[in-house]
């Protein structure tokens, strides 16, 4: 993307839109899991657009991606204050990292997933525990306490648990 | 799509997932998102099911039931040696040693009184002459052994043998015996009971033959 980003400023255009389109694509991912589906894309749309006006004319301290990474959270932060800030006003706020609304999700998938998540639970207990805790709010370096287990057997754990989830739902005919 | 180019990133993937990574992680990891092909392939697609572990109520009851400790799903043998030695007070547990020890003496301390009542009877031994009748004070309540001779008898030989009792009555009977040895001497087993009180004789026949090759007579009293 850096690179793509250089031939940009030097007024290559084909290389502009293939930059802006692969940006827009990951804004959007990245937006979607701070604040859920409503509002995600205006603002990954907002941050694409503050990104083009200004990437010709800034000067990168790092690199391109790390500049517009640090626009789309600065937007997405701005968003989260001002919704704050108005459900402060009707005392409806609950503050949740990334996810928020509840996803409905795919009948099929869900029904593969459960069954996949049965089998992945029975195999690997360390998923199952460090998902649980997951869900409890704890961290990393809190999890391998926990679990007992050392931060990288937490990666090949969670690596494989991941895995074999994937397997079992392709087995099942989804591709994911 | 070419593979994750920065190792040590690329395993922050499911973490990032999961949403356990920190605040300096996770902006690390999504400005990796941004260049890396890779794992934004991988993320993206995958993201659907992890809506659903994120949010999902069954998958979370699934989850915080296999996550539960081992002792709840404890095998039956430990859970019965949790029933038979409980966590109970220091003084509790020899107590329950020493019960448990003369629960298991019982039957032995039983076993053996009843030994003792029913002695084991030797068997009696009893030789004859082929001179004179023998008398001896043999019980009918003991088991018998009786040896004899049987003269000229070679191994391979087959008598016919008759034990009577003296009103004429045949009370065992072989027709081929062969229980002797090597020096001729033959050896009869009668079990407890099978001998009231009397005479008896013994005859040997030769296979064919009517009259005896020998005869032996003894008494029981």
């Amino acid at each position: 993307m850096d690179q793509l980003a250089k031939k940009a400023i030097t007024g290559d255009k084909l290389a502009e839109r293939e930059l802006f389109d692969k940006l827009l694509v990951r804004f959007r991912y990245l937006a979607k899991r701070r604040v859920g589906d409503n509002d995600s894309e205006d603002l990954a749309q907002e941050a694409c657009a503050t990104v083009f006006e200004k990437y010709q004319s800034q000067t990168f301290t790092v690199n391109f991606e790390a500049w517009a990474h640090g626009v789309l959270k600065m937007k997405i932060g701005n968003y989260l204050q001002s919704k704050k800030r108005s459900a402060d006003r009707s005392g409806e706020y609950h503050e949740e990292f990334g996810h928020q609304g509840t996803e409905r999700g795919d009948p099929d998938l869900k029904r593969f997933l459960a069954d996949c998540m049965k089998e992945l639970l029975a195999t690997s207990k360390n998923y199952a525990r460090i998902l649980n805790l997951t869900y409890q709010g704890y961290e990393t370096a809190e999890i391998c306490k926990s679990v007992n287990i050392s931060r990288n057997n937490y990666y090949v754990s969670l690596s494989r648990g991941r895995s074999l989830l994937k397997a079992c739902l392709e087995q099942k005919g989804l591709t994911v | 799509m070419s593979a994750c180019q920065d190792r040590e990133l690329g395993r922050l993937l499911h973490p990032f997932e999961l949403g356990h990574l920190n605040a300096e992680e996770t902006d690390r990891f999504e400005t990796h998102l941004l260049t890396c092909e890779h794992c934004f392939e991988l993320a993206q697609k995958f993201d659907p099911v992890m809506a659903i572990i994120r949010t999902d109520e069954e998958i979370k009851a699934l989850v915080a039931q296999s996550a539960a400790p081992e002792s709840d799903s404890s095998s039956l043998l430990s859970r019965i040696g949790k029933a038979l030695w409980p966590e109970g007070s220091l003084w509790l547990k020899p107590a329950i040693a020493y019960f448990v020890v003369a629960l298991l003496l019982i039957p032995a301390y039983q076993g053996l009184k009843q030994r003792q009542s029913e002695a084991v009877l030797a068997p009696q031994m009893l030789i004859l002459s082929g001179t004179r009748a023998v008398s001896s004070s043999i019980s009918p309540d003991s088991p018998l052994v009786i040896m004899f001779r049987i003269n000229k008898a070679q191994p391979g030989d087959s008598f016919h043998l008759k034990v009577m009792a003296d009103d004429a009555r045949v009370v065992f009977e072989d027709e081929s015996f062969v229980n002797f040895d090597q020096r001729q001497m033959a050896t009869l087993l009668f079990e407890s009971g099978l001998l009231s009180a009397g005479d008896y004789q013994i005859k040997v026949f030769k296979r064919g033959e009517s009259e005896p090759l020998v005869e032996y007579l003894f008494n029981v009293e």
